[in-house]
């Protein structure tokens, strides 16, 4: 690609070594402040607090991540979390792509009407009694199924996927369904390959959003301990200390506040909760980059 | 063909909002026919294990390290259950009170008394007299008859709610081994200046100002000041501070704060017509003096309590009004003279007699719960003097009768809470656990037949065993036994008052206050919020009476005299209503 | 593709289609347009836990005290202004994106583009305090500034209400940046590689592919996100605006989502919480059809 087609001007040398430099100071602006999270999770509290980590961790340590590894039910719900972000994403992923694909058909009877119906839901929700209400009246309380459904089909995704896939060029498709393809199998055989950059993408949203959602799991399965998540098991934990902290502070509390003081390291471990929060990026996203290192080939489609 | 749709759509979801809005709120609450209600204790099957939950606003969750504790055990075999306890929040609790699903033994707090009871959500504990004899005893009438009269929204012949921590006549003075509120000195700072003597504000500032003449740096090279307000508690390090200075107890917020010997009620920020300083006006002066004499933190309005944490730990501070954030430092400085200490302020927070027990914890048994019985029965043992004595002092053989006919603590006992090597057998005995603490019925310092306070911690002789090498120091320093003797010495010379002759039943007491002013007062503590740089950060007296008039003006059109005058109308109302109940 | 699009009026309808979205249209009804009942609430004294039929009626006494309460034209003025400023700088991600898309170094491109969106991950609550330890009175980047001469010693940046917009603006753009510009990449990777090679037969450079095929393939898919997001920007979050509010910024960070949050969680006052946001969803929603009518006008096709 770096072909002879084009040769390299000065100016285009002087923008070049002006967006690398600009690229990784932008990059480093935004490591530092996670390099710090990350020293500081494996700094020694005592030593932490005295003197925050700059560069290095104070003192270095793994009690932090040992205190939130052995966690009551660490390993269950982690699997709980894990099970949540695959089958939540591919469901996901799934429905929102495939509407996505039916809403540029303009064969569609009330196509915009619907699409439409849909977007508004970005914008309106009844307030989370009335919401809880309703998940009840489903009978979705308290079961694995409430992670899923509701978020299925997200209307900004879906839009996302739509304006993508209808830049694609459609004589592509239009061979295909002349060949007798259903849509359903234009959709899998060509749309969904051709598409791999956005799809790419909405996984990673996807996958990034029920990763980290604890809310739902605090208002809607709070009941149910084996459906506990690893972010609301860390959410709980964090809150504790903060709740002892707080209760220190009502004036009619007799509570001996030495000992319940040591119970507490919140700045610590909020440092490793975020640490572990992130670690699906560093395992999704540089194995979706692959999709959108290089531009689609149509042709290479076409055959 | 488009309309059509449309309205179809229209329909169907005007359809399912009837549909849905008719069922699954607020269903149960219809008291239970008599029948069903046991008779007696030995009525009531207790051959079926059930589980037994307790949630509440101010609970933590079990399930943490040692659950169930030694003391809870005891309870669970008395009763044949298993116990776990949830933390709520208002959202959470919202939500189980809207989907009648909670926890079997609810605690709430003021606010949502309403809708709980609205909504039939708690049962009528009088309905169950027979099996609660605890609740219903004898030294519990006079908080009984609060929850009656003013906890069950007028409806005769109910009681739904019970509160923790409720204080006898026969309460033992006490004071506690240490303070928590006052006059914070670093110990070993305090002593190399002299230990000159502090009664008031302005003493108290001479001495920081002395104390930072000799360590103006810290070790690394941190400026050291006083102390910083925690800007995440509202206005609380303005009128706590006062409050200590000026003998006042705060409600919560702090616009209004209640006389210590008086009982009466005071409009806090706003004190027109008021002589004498009220609380804030007190905090906000004395903030004022500390920033004048550079002793405030620079960054006083924008710390937060991790952040003073952070700095107690650094040993920037010099002082303080609260033992809140230094625990840090006092541990890594443990054995040192470099500890915090508290010396006692004009009003030591202490001895208040909790007759209607703690406000703002108000437990019930659900009326959706499927043991209600079982529940109640388990709510009444928590109200026992029995299970108050374990939840403080342990189960029976943690403590033992002595030669002297009392019970004490066991020297095992008293050896495990400070070795740290048994921590964790300390956390299993569930002694003093704050959880637990939060739903014990009897005040610490109430007198159990056996002689003995339901608290066996507050001996003399354990409780000198807790001292730090500094609190040795101060008692040495000035020939007293304990830190908080110099307390009890002050209010024996007239100089210092405790709250011994507070009424916070009148508190407990208002009625629900109204939407339109709940606003007024929020608008208000976002106004004195505002105004605070300007008042803490005037360089002269002009400045400051400048600041304050123009905050007084902008109260005054945010209608915080119709506010006034709602809180004395209903403080008025409620003390009367205690007065009479008492004199009954 | 307007070609396209006028083929498709003439064409017949195909009921399929219909048939085929159905069950999705059917998902997005149950969970999102079902408890748009909760908007009843409005019209009621609502206590939670109690029937909505046991609460007072009190008809339109909501909405109406919207109108002359003096914090909700407070918080919306400073929304207002947080939405401008986030309206100019939303080409940014995008701008992001092609900068990054010119790196041709693969690890060096990797690189910059796994640790730009690493700020998304970290809450609020941390950024916050990192805040503090960079920008308090004694923080680094303040005794560095005042080295420098720019800003005095003691003076910190979290304590100035002048600064509270851009301030808190750039907290924000730093957190989101790399975050937002994963669309553009994937817009980017989505272009036909024969485009570029007809460009550059045509004599284009680098910077005239840039403009002529790059820029127009993401400007479908940044109109979109724009005019989704103008129905949007009543809708800032608080968090983050909480943990910044004190009170010397409390004058211009309260924004309207901060307020609703304050009527909710301290004042109980739900039902006032609900009339506001349902008046928010009444403005989000007309917003979103006059931007559409807009890019109608000059587009020649609505974009919704």
């Amino acid at each position: 690609m770096e072909g002879t087609t084009i040769k390299k001007s000065t100016s285009r040398k002087v923008f070049l070594v002006f967006d690398y430099v600009l690229m990784i100071a932008i990059a480093l602006i935004c490591i530092y402040p996670f390099w710090y999270v990350l020293c500081y999770s494996f700094s020694d509290t005592a030593l932490a607090s005295i003197n925050s980590p700059t560069f290095l961790p104070r003192g270095f340590t793994l009690a932090n991540y040992k205190e939130i590894l052995t966690l009551d039910g660490f390993f269950h719900s982690l699997l709980i979390s894990v099970l949540r972000t695959v089958i939540g994403t591919a469901a996901s992923v799934f429905c929102c792509s495939f509407l996505g694909y039916l809403f540029t058909k303009g064969k569609m009877p009330g196509r915009k009407l619907l699409y439409r119906f849909v977007i508004v839901t970005m914008y309106i929700n009844g307030g989370m009694i009335a919401t809880y209400i309703v998940m009840k009246a489903y009978g979705l309380l308290n079961t694995f199924w409430v992670y899923i459904l509701p978020g299925m089909i997200s209307a900004y995704n879906m839009v996302l996927i739509k304006t993508y896939i209808e830049q694609l060029p459609p004589s592509l498709e239009e061979s295909a369904s002349l060949d007798g393809a259903g849509y359903t199998t234009c959709f899998f055989k060509i749309i969904l390959p051709l598409s791999k950059p956005i799809i790419a993408t909405v996984i990673v949203f996807v996958a990034v959003g029920q990763w980290n959602s604890w809310f739902d799991n605090h208002i809607y399965t709070r009941a149910n301990e084996s459906l506990t998540t690893l972010q609301y098991l860390l959410y709980n934990y964090l809150n504790e200390a903060q709740r002892i902290a707080e209760q220190l502070k009502s004036a009619s509390s007799s509570t001996d506040v030495t000992q319940a003081v040591a119970a507490i390291s919140p700045k610590g471990v909020r440092m490793t909760i975020t640490v572990l929060a992130s670690l699906p990026i560093f395992v999704v996203y540089p194995f979706m980059q692959k999709y959108f290192a290089k531009g689609i080939m149509v042709g290479a489609v076409k055959g | 063909m488009k309309r059509k749709k449309l309205a179809v759509l229209i329909c169907a979801v005007a359809l399912a909002a009837t549909s849905i809005t008719g069922c699954g709120v607020g269903s149960g609450g219809d008291s239970k026919a008599a029948k069903d209600i046991p008779k007696s204790a030995d009525d009531v099957d207790l051959s079926k294990h059930v589980d037994i939950s307790i949630g509440g606003l101010s609970l933590g969750d079990s399930g943490k390290d040692a659950w169930p504790t030694e003391v809870i055990k005891a309870v669970e075999d008395k009763f044949n259950c298993s116990i776990t306890t949830k933390a709520y929040d208002t959202e959470s609790l919202n939500l189980d009170l809207t989907g009648g699903n909670t926890t079997d033994i609810v605690q709430i707090s003021d606010e949502n008394i309403a809708g709980v009871l609205k909504g039939g959500h708690a049962v009528n504990l009088i309905d169950y007299k027979n099996i609660a004899p605890n609740i219903f005893a004898e030294p519990m009438e006079f908080r009984n008859n609060i929850m009656q009269k003013f906890k069950s929204e007028g409806e005769e012949g109910a009681q739904y709610f019970v509160t923790p921590r409720v204080s006898f006549e026969n309460q033992k003075e006490n004071y506690g081994a240490r303070l928590q509120y006052g006059y914070v000195v670093r110990w070993d700072l305090y002593k190399a200046i002299g230990c000159p003597e502090i009664n008031n504000d302005d003493d108290y500032i001479n001495a920081c100002l002395k104390m930072k003449e000799i360590y103006p740096k810290t070790e690394n090279g941190d400026e050291t000041y006083a102390m910083s307000a925690y800007n995440d508690s509202g206005l609380h390090s303005y009128f706590f501070k006062g409050c200590l200075a000026e003998g006042f107890i705060n409600l919560e917020g702090g616009l209004y704060v209640q006389d210590v010997t008086t009982n009466d009620l005071v409009a806090d920020v706003y004190d027109e017509g008021y002589d004498g300083t009220t609380p804030f006006w007190s905090g906000v002066e004395f903030y004022n003096k500390l920033y004048k004499a550079g002793l405030l933190d620079p960054d006083n309005f924008i710390t937060k309590s991790e952040d003073l944490t952070e700095k107690y730990t650094k040993g920037q501070y010099l002082g303080g009004t609260t033992n809140w954030f230094y625990s840090n430092y006092n541990t890594n400085n443990a054995g040192t003279d470099k500890e915090y200490i508290v010396l006692p302020s004009k009003l030591g927070w202490c001895n208040e007699p909790n007759r209607a027990g703690y406000s703002g914890k108000y437990f019930f048994v659900s009326s959706h719960s499927k043991n209600v019985d079982r529940a109640v029965m388990v709510l009444d043992y928590l109200q026992s003097g029995e299970f108050s004595r374990m939840s403080d002092s342990g189960v029976e053989g943690r403590w033992e009768k002595g030669d002297d006919g009392m019970p004490h603590l066991t020297k095992d006992t008293i050896a495990m809470k400070t070795d740290s090597s048994r921590s964790d057998e300390w956390k299993e005995s569930g002694i003093g656990d704050t959880n637990t603490g939060n739903f014990t019925g009897w005040s610490p310092d109430n007198v159990l037949d056996d002689g003995g306070c339901v608290s066996l911690w507050q001996e003399e002789s354990v409780m000198k065993d807790s001292l730090t090498a500094a609190e040795k120091g101060l008692c040495e320093q000035f020939g007293i036994n304990l830190p908080s003797d110099l307390l009890k010495q002050r209010i024996e010379s007239g100089k210092s008052i405790d709250q011994r002759d507070s009424d916070g039943t009148i508190r407990m007491c208002l009625e629900t206050t109204p939407k339109d002013v709940v606003r007024i007062d929020s608008n208000c503590t976002e106004i004195v919020t505002k105004a605070l740089p300007s008042l803490v950060q005037a360089k002269t007296d002009k400045e400051f009476t400048d600041a304050k008039e123009a905050l007084m003006q902008q109260l005054k059109d945010a209608n915080v005299e119709t506010s006034v005058k709602w809180w004395q109308e209903a403080w008025k109302t409620s003390k009367a209503a205690v007065e009479k109940l008492e004199t009954e | 593709m307007r070609q396209k699009t006028a083929l498709a009026i003439k064409r017949p309808k195909d009921y399929k289609l219909l048939w085929m979205a159905l069950p999705f249209i059917a998902v997005v009804f149950l969970f999102s347009y079902v408890p748009i009942f909760g908007w009843i609430y409005a019209f009621f004294d609502y206590v939670p836990g109690v029937s909505v039929t046991k609460c007072d009626f009190v008809g339109w006494d909501y909405f109406k005290l919207i109108l002359t309460d003096a914090n909700v034209l407070r918080s919306l003025k400073n929304t207002v202004i947080f939405a401008i400023i986030s309206i100019c700088l939303s080409p940014l991600p995008m701008l992001l994106a092609i900068l990054m898309n010119e790196i041709r170094n693969g690890p060096v491109k990797k690189f910059v583009q796994t640790f730009t969106t690493m700020p998304n991950f970290i809450s609020w609550v941390i950024i916050f305090s990192l805040a503090t330890a960079l920008f308090a009175s004694d923080g680094l980047i303040t005794g560095w500034l005042a080295s420098l001469g720019v800003g005095k010693t003691g003076d910190t940046i979290l304590a100035s209400n002048d600064a509270v917009y851009w301030f808190q603006t750039c907290l924000g753009l730093w957190k989101s940046l790399g975050w937002n510009s994963i669309i553009y990449m994937a817009a980017i990777s989505g272009i036909d590689q024969e485009q570029y090679e007809a460009a550059r037969v045509d004599g284009a450079g680098y910077f005239k592919c840039a403009l002529h095929v790059t820029l127009p393939a993401m400007m479908e898919t940044f109109v979109v996100l724009f005019i989704l997001n103008i129905g949007n920007f009543l809708n800032t979050g608080y968090e983050q605006y909480m943990l910044f509010k004190n009170s010397l910024t409390a004058t211009n960070i309260e924004v309207l989502d901060l307020y609703v949050y304050r009527i909710g969680l301290q004042n109980m006052d739900y039902s006032y919480g609900v009339a506001i946001s349902v008046v928010k969803s009444v403005v989000s929603i007309s917003l979103v059809v006059i931007a559409n009518l807009i890019a109608k006008k000059i587009r020649g096709k609505t974009v919704i």
